[in-house]
């Protein structure tokens, strides 16, 4: 049995005031007897005539403490536990990339779900199982369940393409052994493949590494990057592509772009060799893909594809009455396409998923992102006024809105003066406020330039663009660009509706008011869709938001020898901790009305 | 029913107004307290007229030298007649007045034969703690020797009654149950001395009221909380030639106390208070202590031939007298 709410046991010193009530003496009533000669010296003459006196057993004496027992017993919150007598398994199912060798028949994963099988099926009635996938994101496919459903969950579990985070993996697992399930046990099932995990400092259950694999072969492409010169030149790409092996190899690398052959290269590779690759892509190239034509043990890095910087078009609607300024900067971006519209037309026009305000602003925003500069009064800010020449400019370095900039050098001129919202954190600020601000509402993200960029310098700067360059990459324009490595996240279209990300594995509903997606954890196409607002689903006719494309590209992975991990011995209390069974507090305060009635009754009847 | 005239006027005395003015002349001149009500010793007819058939028996029963009911060892030289009673089965039938029979329908027996009275003297404690327990000692001692004075009156024996304190005036030996109002307008006189203070030793009270007393037997109805040793008195009384007889009258309450709880137990005569936590052991050595004392008590009594009966004031009158007083060997 135990409490779970021990501190209630202090209601037991209510006995000891029960007790001095019946110790000390209150005024002695005056009873007349005939002659006091019979009972002269009858009680111990100092007993009697002191202000206290040893408690007298009575019933109600003992009604009382019995009844004070009892509550405060009840207000612990007493627990009858369930005898542990079982075991309690934690199984960690290593789904990183890696795990897809076919070193060992069909897969490591495969064999991985063998043993995994194996174990569970040795288990009692009386035990309970967890099964813990490390992928990506740890999760578990069964929690202290039965050996039926830990069967089921492993049989179901499949493995991913992405690096596997098995420190998140064990701790998950060490909190599941604190599970009142049994004599907690933790088997890791692994290629090892990883660097030395930084474990929980405090494990409370042995843990049983259990090496799968014995194959080393395969090359991959470890890297990706494709890159568009500032002058506007054609965008190159670099690869490189290493063998992880102990064995020589010679394999072919073969260049798509757009799906269309490139180039195609015979690498000679010794043990553990790179070759790195530069190749310059031929205009109007939107996709690139670097396939290795081997048949190692690990396919899943065998391919890389990446977007092209600017790939396709960057439409964005300039809303505003002198757009020169403005216009001319957002056109020297990579793969920007500006549409003018004056403020007075902005009603009816139809909007790009990125629209820059400039000297105007609606009341609503659109559901679009958003950068709004020189935002005047009545509309979706909060606007106080204006200041002339600002000083005390200071600003957040860390802030990626400001790479490659130092506002030091910015002369605001005049600047608008607001109440910042509070979704938005300012970047730069002066002594009369933010300059430049930045957040994310309703699922659009928003930069304001709090200030007119006609009267500032910064038209004059070479950070007037940068600022805008790294705005867009805030607003999410560059996440999606180039190569996502597996198991990263991505920054989504603005997500007002809700949209539906087809990928690899399926499609998947994203909310509205998300952001960002996560799932990332197969390698290969990924669409962004709207989603319908009453069903969710992708419009079969909707053309797709965005895209983007997720490779591997990871050397530690791609590394697939077996490594033996050395775990952690238990730091823990060894002694499982027994399951809650019955609480007990709803009988105890039962018995504690039964007191109550005896002690009414015992008191009625004169006593 | 027509009475006797002796009788009708005992019990005019005994059950009537009698009594009652009787006793509101007395108070004053014997310093008691005054009684809050007129009461009633004796009142019950049947009851009267059962006491009219007994007869103190004590096996040496010291002598006035005047006539009484009790057969004398000397000749009859009293007189023919003295008064008459009720005939009752055993009697010499030719002392029955046949006239009164025929005048009255009813058998009525002559007394004047040579017979010695019996000088009973009712001794009766009127300390403060005598007013005590329910039924109260004092009332129950009162018509106790109410009972047992008009007894005695009816069979002509002397009777007289004092009080257990000094300064208490006590009542000359009567004679006849003509006297019988008297005795009771006595009696009913007598209240406790509330107020003052310390009960009368029990030698000093016997030594003031045996002086000028003709000899016979007391009977001391007390409830025996005396300050002094009961055994002093009682010598003094064996001593002066007295038949002691001691009617020891507890009430309820001290034979079984009823109390619990920590209580000042304050006395009712000297005020004394004794701090006492009254637990069922406590009050188990009470009733060791109270068993003890009494037993001391009756022993000395044996070892001396007196008379000793414990009652308690929760029995009635009637089966006191006609019961517990005839098993005991008092009355016959």
């Amino acid at each position: 049995m135990t409490l779970e709410h021990p501190g209630a046991l202090w209601w037991l010193l209510l006995a000891l005031v029960i007790l001095l009530l019946y110790i000390l003496r209150t005024q002695r009533r005056r009873v007349p007897v005939a002659s006091v000669r019979l009972w002269r010296g009858l009680s111990e003459e100092l007993e009697a005539r002191r202000n206290w006196r040893p408690p007298r057993w009575t019933w109600l004496l003992a009604l009382q403490l019995a009844f004070v027992g009892v509550v405060a017993l009840a207000l612990a919150g007493p627990v009858l536990l369930r005898p542990p007598g079982g075991r309690h398994l934690v199984v960690v199912l290593d789904a990183s990339a890696s795990m897809g060798a076919t070193d060992v028949a069909p897969s490591r994963f495969g064999e991985a779900q063998r043993l995994a099988a194996e174990r569970v099926a040795a288990l009692t009635p009386a035990d309970r199982v967890t099964v813990i996938r490390a992928g990506a994101e740890p999760r578990s496919l069964a929690w202290a369940a039965s050996a039926e459903a830990g069967r089921a969950a492993i049989d179901g579990a499949a493995p991913g393409d992405a690096p596997g985070a098995l420190d998140s993996a064990l701790a998950l697992a060490a909190a599941a052994t604190e599970e009142p399930a049994g004599r907690g046990e933790i088997v890791v099932l692994s290629d090892g493949a990883f660097p030395p995990p930084a474990f929980p400092s405090a494990l409370g259950a042995p843990v049983e590494f259990v090496p799968i694999g014995r194959g080393d072969q395969n090359v991959a492409v470890a890297a990706l990057a494709l890159r568009r010169p500032p002058n506007g030149g054609p965008t190159v790409g670099y690869a490189r592509v290493t063998n992880f092996g102990r064995a020589s190899a010679t394999v072919p690398a073969r260049l798509t772009a757009d799906g269309l052959p490139v180039e195609t290269r015979n690498l000679e590779l010794g043990a553990g060799a790179s070759e790195e690759l530069t190749f310059t892509l031929p205009p109007g190239t939107r996709t690139v893909a670097l396939q290795l034509e081997t048949h190692d043990l690990l396919a899943t890095d065998d391919r890389a594809e990446a977007r092209a910087p600017g790939a396709g078009d960057r439409p964005v609607t300039l809303v505003s009455a002198q757009p020169d300024v403005l216009a001319r900067a957002l056109r020297a971006l990579p793969g920007v396409r500006v549409t003018t519209v004056a403020p007075d037309d902005y009603a009816g026009a139809t909007l790009a998923p990125l629209v820059v305000f400039d000297g105007f602003l609606p009341r609503a925003l659109p559901a679009a992102d958003a950068i709004v500069v020189n935002p005047p009064a009545g509309g979706a800010l909060d606007v106080r006024g204006t200041t002339e020449n600002p000083a005390g400019v200071d600003y957040d370095p860390t802030n990626p809105l400001l790479t490659a900039i130092d506002p030091a050098a910015f002369q605001l001129g005049r600047q608008v003066t607001l109440q910042p919202p509070d979704w938005a954190v300012p970047v730069v600020w002066t002594d009369d406020g933010p300059a430049v601000l930045e957040g994310a509402v309703d699922g659009r993200r928003v930069v304001v330039l709090a200030f007119d960029p006609r009267a500032s310098n910064l038209p004059r700067l070479r950070a007037f663009p940068l600022l805008l360059a790294n705005a867009l990459d805030r607003l999410g324009w560059g996440d999606r660009e180039g190569t996502v490595q597996a198991g990263q996240a991505v920054r989504l279209p603005p997500n007002a509706s809700g949209q539906v990300v087809n990928g690899p594995a399926g499609a998947e509903r994203v909310p509205a008011g998300v952001d960002a997606y996560a799932d990332t954890e197969r390698v290969g196409r990924y669409t962004v869709a709207s989603g319908d607002p009453k069903t969710g689903a992708a419009s079969p006719d909707a053309a797709p938001l965005a895209e983007f494309r997720v490779s591997l590209l990871a050397p530690a992975k791609s590394d697939i020898r077996p490594r033996a991990q050395t775990m952690p011995a238990p730091t823990g209390s060894p002694d499982p901790r027994p399951a809650p069974a019955l609480a007990l507090a709803g009988l105890l305060l039962l018995g504690a009305v039964a007191l109550s009635t005896a002690e009414w009754w015992w008191w009625g009847k004169g006593n | 029913m027509r009475l006797p005239v002796g009788l009708r006027r005992a019990r005019d005395g005994a059950g009537g107004a009698l009594v009652t003015r009787a006793a509101a002349r007395l108070r004053p001149s014997l310093g008691l307290r005054p009684a809050a009500a007129p009461r009633t010793l004796v009142a019950d007819e049947a009851f009267l007229r059962r006491l009219e058939r007994l007869a103190l028996a004590l096996q040496r029963p010291p002598t006035t030298g005047l006539a009484g009911d009790h057969r004398s060892r000397r000749k009859n030289d009293a007189p023919e007649f003295a008064d008459y009673r009720t005939y009752s089965p055993g009697d010499d039938f030719r002392r029955i007045d046949w006239k009164a029979y025929g005048r009255l329908g009813a058998l009525y027996y002559r007394l004047g034969e040579a017979q010695e009275d019996l000088a009973l003297h009712l001794l009766i404690d009127t300390s403060a703690s005598m007013d005590y327990g329910t039924p109260n000692k004092l009332d129950y001692a009162r018509q106790l020797a109410a009972a047992l004075g008009y007894l005695a009156l009816a069979r002509l024996d002397a009777v007289g009654a004092g009080a257990l304190a000094p300064r208490t005036p006590s009542l000359p030996v009567l004679r006849g149950k003509a006297q019988a109002g008297r005795l009771f307008a006595y009696l009913d006189g007598l209240g406790a001395r509330n107020g003052s203070g310390a009960a009368a030793p029990l030698l000093e009270s016997v030594r003031a009221y045996r002086r000028g007393t003709p000899r016979g037997v007391a009977v001391l109805l007390t409830d025996g909380f005396f300050p002094d040793e009961h055994a002093a008195g009682l010598g003094e009384l064996l001593q002066a030639g007295f038949q002691p007889v001691l009617l020891h009258l507890l009430s309820p309450q001290e034979l079984a106390p009823e109390m619990a709880g920590d209580l000042e137990l304050i006395d009712v005569e000297t005020g004394e208070p004794v701090p006492a936590s009254l637990s069922p052991e406590t009050l188990a050595r009470y009733g060791e202590r109270l068993t003890t004392w009494c037993g001391e008590m009756e022993r000395y009594c044996a070892a001396r031939r007196i008379p000793y009966v414990r009652l308690s004031t929760a029995l009635p009158l009637e089966e006191a007298v006609l019961g517990e007083l005839r098993r005991r060997g008092l009355l016959e």
